[in-house]
């Protein structure tokens, strides 16, 4: 199983259709599987659609999101939620 | 022609010789059958429906018969067959027209992929279609039976078929399965109701069909857009109440209702969350078939 690391890239491995209602239902193209997601796994995929990412980038990028000043405390959630998102299939390891 | 105005003795000839053609919402069923039960209750059932001649096109050819061994005599059983390919086991011969029913069923659920189709009831009123997904034992045909009793247009009793590029719904009103207690329950309830003969002792317990009402029929080739997706619960004495359901948890609860979501792909996704969308989403829990009915006709003021 793929464990996140700190400079390893992660990307969306079909393309994702999302309907964001009061939670989010995300329909996987490759695997034509849906999922409903909490709004951290969505935040991540929608991030993922610009292209491949690693943990600190995300971390940041929810930072700005959710007005948290310190994007280290984000971290640790973020590499929980993309070791979700490795196992659901979702996304996977970019190529370096 | 419609069916109701073929004599009975001519309609059982046709049915045990080439075939009676039938109307049955969007598709073309031609139907073969050497069973009197079957002649009989297409006659009542169907009274209303559309014959369609021999020379159309049939989406679906389909035999009701004896199996070719000793068991068409000794404990006589039967046999539903599409295209010659038989999908069922043999069951005892007096269930021959629910046999014709689920094989019907069965036809439309595993190739009408054209359709997006959720197992639910469908009715309409002033132009509201309201879609009722339910398990067995959730009380849907007895409520759908209930609604069209009092006015409601029957669209279907059995799945919601959408059309995956317009989103419209399809009409199909063929006889509501009724099951148990059900029966005496729309006996009581609907006392006009004309009620096909009861077949006992199937899988799902003793089992009848209602005629759907000549208006329904009538209007089966019309489509309309859903606008209510409400998941009906019957529970002895509980007080009827209506509460929201949010789309994310329809949605999620449709995909387990829908018979060809995941073949559909892409298609089926974009069509489900469309209606979950333009819907009302609501569940219903009800114990007293007019309190219910109360609410239905409440939702055109919503």
């Amino acid at each position: 199983m793929h464990t996140p690391q700190p400079h390893r890239r992660y990307a969306l491995e079909a393309e994702i259709l999302f309907r964001h209602w009061e939670e989010t239902i995300i329909f996987h193209t490759g695997s034509s599987d849906t999922f409903r997601l909490d709004a951290l796994a969505a935040f991540i995929l929608q991030q993922l659609q610009a292209g491949p990412a690693d943990a600190g980038t995300l971390a940041a990028a929810a930072a700005r999101q959710y007005e948290v000043d310190e994007p280290t405390q984000l971290t640790a959630a973020i590499e929980l939620k993309l070791r979700d998102l490795l196992r659901m299939d979702l996304i996977g390891v970019a190529a370096a | 022609m419609k069916l109701g105005r073929i004599d009975a003795t001519e309609l059982a000839q046709r049915l045990r010789g080439a075939g009676l053609g039938i109307q049955s919402g969007p598709f073309h069923v031609r139907i073969r059958s050497p069973f009197e039960t079957i002649a009989r209750g297409l006659h009542t059932l169907y009274a209303d429906f559309e014959t369609v001649a021999e020379e159309e096109f049939f989406d679906f050819h389909v035999e009701v018969k004896p199996p070719p061994n000793l068991r068409r005599w000794y404990r006589p059983q039967v046999i539903f067959t599409v295209d010659d390919h038989r999908p069922f086991k043999p069951l005892p011969a007096h269930h021959a027209l629910p046999v014709l029913e689920w094989g019907l069923n069965w036809c439309i659920a595993n190739h009408a992929h054209q359709f997006l189709m959720i197992h639910a009831a469908v009715v309409e009123k002033e132009g509201l279609a309201a879609i009722l997904p339910g398990p067995p034992g959730s009380g849907k045909s007895t409520l759908c039976t209930a609604l069209v009793a009092r006015g409601w247009r029957l669209f279907s009793d059995e799945m919601a078929l959408i059309d995956l590029e317009t989103g419209e719904l399809s009409a199909n009103p063929r006889p509501i399965s009724l099951k148990n207690d059900s029966i005496d329950i729309v006996r009581n309830f609907w006392p006009e109701a004309v009620i096909g003969p009861l077949a006992q002792g199937t899988d799902k317990g003793t089992v009848a069909h209602v005629k759907p009402p000549q208006a329904s029929v009538a209007r089966q080739q019309r489509t309309c857009r859903p606008g209510v997706i409400l998941f009906p619960k019957y529970r002895s004495g509980h007080s009827a109440s209506l509460v929201p359901l949010t789309r994310a948890d329809t949605l999620m609860q449709l995909i387990t209702s829908t018979f060809n979501y995941n073949g559909l792909g892409q298609k089926g996704f974009l069509a489900l969350s469309k209606i979950v969308e333009s819907s009302a989403c609501l569940k219903l829990t009800y114990s007293r078939l007019d309190d219910a009915i109360s609410i239905f006709d409440g939702l055109n003021h919503r």
